[in-house]
C-alpha cells in the first residue's frame, strides 16, 4: 500500500516581512515636524533536525524633520514672511527594495515633501509619480512634464478676476450695454483689446486684478452688492 | 471652436470647489464653458471651449 508521506526534510520557511511605517506631520512651536520611522524584519527557518538554515534580518531607522517657519512665538501665531505657512522646502525618499523578492513590486517606498515650493517642484511631482519598483517610466516623464506646461491658475489672482467676471456676466446677461463699455474700457486701458482678453489671459496677477478692479470701481462699478 | 487649457495642481490648492467655480466664473465671462476635464498625477486640467 502505498501511502503519502511527509518528507522527510520538513522545510518551514517563514518569511515575514514587516513594515510599520510611520509617519507623522504636526505643527509645533516654531517648526513643522516631520517624522518617520521603519522597521523590516525576515526570518527564514529549516526544521533542525536535517540540518537547519537560519537567517535573520533586520532594519530599524528613525529620522525626525524639525523644518522651520516663521510662525511666531506665543499665541499669536503672526504673519511675519507668510507665518506658520512659511516653512522651509524638503523632498526626501526612502525606497527599500524587496527583500528576498521574487516580484519587482516588493519593497517599502516612502515619499515625503514639506514646503510650499517643494510641492510643487517638478521635482516632487516626479518623486510620486513613481510606481514601487522606485522608477518612473519615459513617457510619463514626459507626459508629467508636458502636463505642467499648462498654464496654473493662480488661487488669488482667480478669485478677483472671478469677481470681476461675473459682475461683467450679469451686465451682459441683462443687456446693460453702458456697463458692459465701462469693463471693456477699462480693460483697454491695461492694455487689452477687451475685457474678454483680459479674462483669458492666464498671467493675470493679483495686482493686475485689483489695478482692474480699481479701475471699474472709479468707473462707477459696484462690486459690495 | 475656440479652446483653451488650465491646470489645478490637486497637491496645493487649498479649496478645490472653489477654485473651480471660479476658473469656471472667470473663463465664462469671456464665453468660454467647460468642456472636458481629467487628472494626471496630481494635476487637474480644464479645457474650455466657446
Amino acid at each position: 500500500m502505498n501511502s503519502s508521506r511527509p518528507l522527510p526534510l520538513d522545510t518551514l520557511i517563514l518569511t515575514a516581512l514587516s513594515s510599520a511605517l510611520a509617519c507623522g506631520c504636526a505643527n509645533q512651536g516654531y517648526s513643522v515636524i516631520a517624522a518617520t520611522s521603519t522597521t523590516i524584519g525576515v526570518g527564514i527557518s529549516q526544521q533542525p533536525a536535517n540540518g537547519s538554515v537560519d537567517a535573520t534580518l533586520g532594519y530599524k531607522r528613525a529620522e525626525v524633520a524639525f523644518v522651520p517657519t516663521n510662525r511666531n512665538s506665543g499665541e499669536s501665531a503672526g504673519s511675519s514672511g507668510g507665518g506658520a505657512k512659511d516653512s522651509g522646502n524638503v523632498i526626501m525618499e526612502l525606497r527599500y527594495a524587496g527583500i528576498f523578492s521574487t516580484g519587482a513590486d516588493s519593497g517599502i517606498y516612502q515619499r515625503l515633501a514639506v514646503g510650499d515650493i517643494a510641492v510643487k517642484e517638478t521635482g516632487a511631482a516626479l518623486l510620486f509619480a513613481k510606481g514601487p519598483d522606485g522608477k518612473i517610466d519615459a513617457e510619463s516623464a514626459k507626459a508629467l512634464v508636458a502636463v505642467k506646461g499648462i498654464p496654473s491658475a493662480d488661487t488669488t489672482a482667480t478669485a478677483e478676476t472671478a469677481l470681476l467676471a461675473r459682475k461683467y456676466s450679469s451686465f451682459k446677461a441683462s443687456g446693460d450695454s453702458a456697463n458692459v463699455k465701462k469693463f471693456n474700457d477699462a480693460a483697454k486701458g491695461l492694455g487689452y483689446t477687451d475685457f474678454g482678453s483680459f479674462l483669458i489671459d492666464a498671467k493675470v496677477t493679483v495686482q493686475k486684478a485689483k489695478t482692474m478692479r480699481a479701475l471699474l470701481e472709479g468707473a462707477g462699478i459696484d462690486f459690495n452688492h | 471652436m475656440d479652446t483653451i487649457v488650465r491646470r489645478i495642481d490637486l497637491a496645493t490648492v487649498q479649496n478645490l470647489e472653489t477654485e473651480i467655480q471660479n476658473l469656471c466664473a472667470t473663463l465664462a465671462g469671456a464665453d468660454y464653458t467647460l468642456a472636458s476635464t481629467f487628472v494626471f498625477q496630481t494635476q487637474l486640467v480644464l479645457i474650455f471651449q466657446k
